[in-house]
């Protein structure tokens, strides 16, 4: 029913202003020919409005369609970051469990921490001075180092794996927040 | 050996890392590191205890592509990535700041 005010409104403007114009300049109706002609005018008038109304009607279904799959495609893309920031965080779980434990890191659980930090992280990784970047150079000079050493030390490595943590976290609780 | 194509890079980097230009950081097992625009240099000093050989291992990456080299001790660059070192060392101390205040 919404749908044909706007005709109805369109219509009855151009009525009014049909019978303005004939009330005015009598002329414009004074023999058939010449009332065709301006009947003629107004109902093109009428035409082209109504083909305007139904044309922006169109747009902006065409834009609320193309609004919603985005929202869809930004929540699909959510599902899959939250999976790899959990998975994420249960390989720096098993890194400082490692740590803790007095046990080597396997290079798996570091390539894997490495692998989803910089997916995830990878605007702020462009930033050579954010603390995100700090974390991924620590954990790969680790890697780097602690190949060679029977008994590699990881102060530093449990320092920005805490904070890797922090971020990811950071990271669930915006992507988990109520959108609309 | 320090490859032919770093050998400017690294007396630049000396430059660069002595003026505190560049910041360097420290990590684990004797290892420093610098993130700098898409590049991250690694310099770590290692020493092998089976030969009794010490050596100092660079490693430049960017955009994914490593870069490593390893100078030990008998080689004749030694002293220049040791020189590299000691000034990274200070720079990640941020030594000068500590002591600034030393004299007054």
């Amino acid at each position: 029913m919404a749908n044909i005010i706007p005709h109805v409104v369109w219509f009855l403007a151009v009525l009014s202003a049909s019978l303005l114009c004939a009330w005015k300049w009598p002329d414009l109706i004074k023999d058939s020919t010449t009332s065709f002609s301006t009947i003629g005018f107004f109902v093109t008038l009428y035409g082209v409005i109504f083909a305007i109304v139904e044309v922006k009607r169109a747009k902006s279904a065409a834009e609320l369609a193309e609004h919603e799959a985005k929202k869809a495609h930004e929540k699909i893309n959510d599902f899959f970051s939250v999976r790899d920031i959990v998975e994420c965080q249960k390989a720096i779980e098993t890194a400082v469990s490692c740590i803790d434990e007095g046990q080597r890191i396997s290079a798996s659980t570091l390539c894997l921490i490495v692998k989803h930090y910089s997916e995830i992280f990878h605007v702020q990784l462009n930033d050579a001075k954010s603390e995100h970047r700090k974390n991924r150079s620590t954990i790969d000079s680790y890697y780097f180092t602690a190949s060679e050493i029977p008994t590699p030390s990881n102060v530093h490595l449990k320092r920005s794996l805490l904070s890797s943590m922090g971020h990811l976290s950071q990271m669930v609780g915006l992507k988990s927040s109520y959108k609309e | 050996m320090i490859p032919k194509q770093l050998k400017e890079f690294i007396s630049a980097l000396s430059d660069f890392t002595e003026g505190e230009k560049i910041v360097w950081n420290e990590g684990d097992n004797d290892a420093f590191f610098c993130d700098h625009k898409n590049h991250t240099l690694h310099i770590w000093h290692h020493f092998d205890e089976d030969r009794g050989l010490s050596s100092f291992i660079f490693r430049l990456v960017t955009a994914g592509k490593s870069t490593q080299f390893r100078v030990t001790e008998d080689e004749n660059d030694y002293e220049i990535m040791r020189c590299l070192y000691e000034s990274v060392v200070a720079n990640a101390n941020n030594v000068s700041e500590d002591i600034a205040d030393f004299f007054e």
